[in-house]
């Protein structure tokens, strides 16, 4: 165990570098949130705060109306005023963009890590030789791989998890008082976010991505070990290939689904939150959509973990072979 | 004792070209064994399948233990140096003596310093930023500082300069050498290493063609220096090899003893490089 951890140490310190890079993009765009808020803030202060005339976007109960002329609006049985100006405003808008497109985008680039991560994991060593030294020591190849797929999967993982974490809080610390306090009449949802059910939640639908996506890092990893050059093109278009093909003959887009699933849903999850649909959730806190852990014991998890299982024992037979790079 | 290193009727092939070719040798304890052989004559593959990185056909057994199978715990008890700089460059000295000091239980990181304190490198500094010469310096601390019985050296001092190579087998000998432990050593400088062998494995297309005590090459070869008009004499003893030196011709021989051919010009032993190149036919 001691020796695991030694390896996922020494394959924090070879990429650090590279989840600094990230950490700072990451901070860059809490720091346009924080921009978008003031802004979103400032409007409010002005009266020119305003929502967006499609009322099938807003899920507006049947209750709710929208009366234009007068500038009031009747949501969730409460008639406020400032909301609607002249202008439809697009701040609410705006700001429902950025609240989706912070996840989004941090989920790509922890995507594009992790597969970057993978397809270069032993290319890398074999290409400059230093995986010469690393067998030179008392450590078995199951562990060195084992390291590898770790750090590329519940790695990248964590730091998502620990991403969202920090972006959920930031978004209540920035969320000015009053305005979260007309939100909450109007029955939005924000104030009444369960968070540690959220980051339970969260914390499952981790767990799930760990499972239904190994075989892909696996896979990758496999890609990383066997070719002779360019594993990251070979892996890439192999699996756009692969996913052409699916599409041609089952008529269904099921490996370009289970990426873009992930790049979006934490996004959809907050913005259905926090912007669309609330007031039919009711109750003293708003909980996601049932329990995530429920997904765990099913067929599709046996087939990922017993695919990822197979491809991981043929990754290790390939790579005990050590085989040279062109 | 026991044998540290036993093969036995070992192949390996790439394609069909034969990298090993039923060899089969014995290494005791104590002894620094010289691999020589032209290139691509299975000298890495040899010592590669010995550390546990390739798949070959026959029976290898290094300290007790199939290699292949079990190389972690085999590679415990023995250290590797490579013909390539293989320690990775993204790492700083100190960095990679903690990994060494954390993976390995018979690594002495104060022996490590101390070795290294008598080069220029400082444990700061990048691996990338070593010259070639610094890194395989580096290298030989980690290993001279870690407990091992067997010392596996492919071409250590490959592409190195005159003054580097004498000083890396000065401290090979010195530092790590005693006579529970072996060397096993490939190099095509063998004039370089001669002087510190006690035993020799001459290598040609996969097959051993020699491998001998080099006391007992002493007793085994000689050279005699003939001129043009006793050649026939000598030619009749069956030379190895005939070379030109100065007007005269260079003859040597296997199984004769000097005083039979004292009378026809100088005898001498030969070096192990003589040995060699008549023994792979002229090729060097």
């Amino acid at each position: 165990m001691k020796t695991l951890w030694t390896l996922l140490k020494r394959e924090y310190l070879e990429w650090r570098t590279v989840l600094l890079i990230v950490g700072v993009l990451f901070v860059l765009l809490l720091a346009l949130t924080g921009y978008g808020m003031y802004k979103f803030a400032e409007e409010y202060e002005h009266g020119n705060l305003g929502i967006s005339g499609d009322h099938n976007e807003l899920q507006l109960s049947p209750r709710d109306s929208v009366r234009n002329d007068s500038g009031e609006m009747e949501f969730g049985g409460k008639t406020l005023k400032t909301f609607i100006t002249e202008e439809p405003g697009t701040v609410l808008d705006i700001w429902s963009h950025i609240i989706r497109g912070i996840p989004v985008g941090i989920n790509f680039l922890l995507i594009l890590l992790a597969v970057f991560y993978l397809a270069d994991a032993t290319y890398k060593e074999r290409s400059n030789n230093s995986t010469y030294y690393y067998r030179s020591l008392p450590v078995p190849d199951i562990q060195v791989l084992s390291s590898k797929l770790i750090f590329g999967t519940v790695g990248i993982l964590l730091l998502s998890m620990f991403f969202a974490v920090i972006l959920v809080s930031y978004l209540h610390l920035i969320f000015p008082g009053d305005v979260n306090q007309v939100l909450e009449q109007s029955g939005y949802a924000l104030s009444r976010l369960d968070l540690g059910h959220y980051y339970f939640q969260w914390a499952g639908f981790h767990l799930l991505q760990l499972c239904w996506l190994l075989p892909f890092a696996v896979y990758f990893l496999f890609v990383s070990t066997t070719v002779k050059g360019r594993p990251l093109l070979t892996g890439v278009g192999i699996l756009l290939l692969a996913a052409i093909l699916w599409k041609y003959l089952f008529g269904q887009a099921g490996i370009e689904n289970l990426f873009t699933v992930n790049f979006g849903i934490l996004g959809d999850v907050l913005r259905a939150q926090w912007v669309q649909s609330p007031s039919e959730l009711g109750g003293d806190s708003v909980r996601l959509f049932g329990s995530l852990y429920q997904y765990l014991p099913t067929l599709r998890t046996v087939i990922s973990l017993a695919i990822a299982a197979g491809g991981f024992w043929g990754t290790l037979a390939l790579y005990r072979r050590n085989i040279e790079v062109s | 004792m026991d044998n540290l290193i036993q093969m036995q009727d070992v192949s390996k092939y790439y394609g069909n070209t034969p990298a090993m070719h039923n060899i089969s040798l014995e290494i005791p304890p104590g002894k620094i064994v010289g691999l020589v052989g032209p290139n691509g004559a299975g000298k890495t593959t040899m010592l590669r399948a010995l550390a546990g990185l390739l798949s070959y056909r026959g029976q290898i057994n290094v300290l007790g233990m199939e290699p292949n199978a079990n190389r972690a715990p085999l590679m415990q008890r023995t250290g590797v140096i490579h013909d390539v700089p293989v320690l990775p460059t993204w790492m700083k000295v100190h960095q990679l003596m903690d990994f060494h000091q954390e993976i390995h239980p018979g690594f002495h990181r104060k022996e490590c310093e101390t070795y290294l304190s008598r080069t220029s490198i400082q444990t700061d500094s990048k691996v990338k930023h070593l010259s070639k010469g610094m890194k395989t310096q580096l290298h030989l601390s980690l290993m001279l500082a870690t407990d091992s019985e067997i010392l596996i050296l492919d071409e250590p001092t490959h592409g190195l300069d005159i003054l580097f190579r004498k000083q890396f087998y000065n401290t090979v000998l010195e530092d790590y050498f005693d006579y529970r432990k072996s060397i096993l050593v490939s190099t095509h400088q063998i004039e370089e290493v001669e002087h510190i062998l006690s035993d020799v494995i001459f290598i040609k297309q996969g097959e051993v063609l020699l491998y001998d005590t080099v006391e007992n090459l002493d007793q085994r070869y000689l050279q005699v220096t003939v001129s043009e008009e006793d050649l026939p004499k000598v030619r009749e003893y069956g030379p190895l090899s005939e070379t030109n030196l100065l007007g005269k011709k260079v003859l040597l021989l296997e199984g004769v003893k000097p005083e039979e051919v004292r009378q026809y010009g100088e005898v001498k032993s030969p070096s192990l490089g003589d040995i060699f190149v008549a023994l792979m036919g002229g090729e060097s």
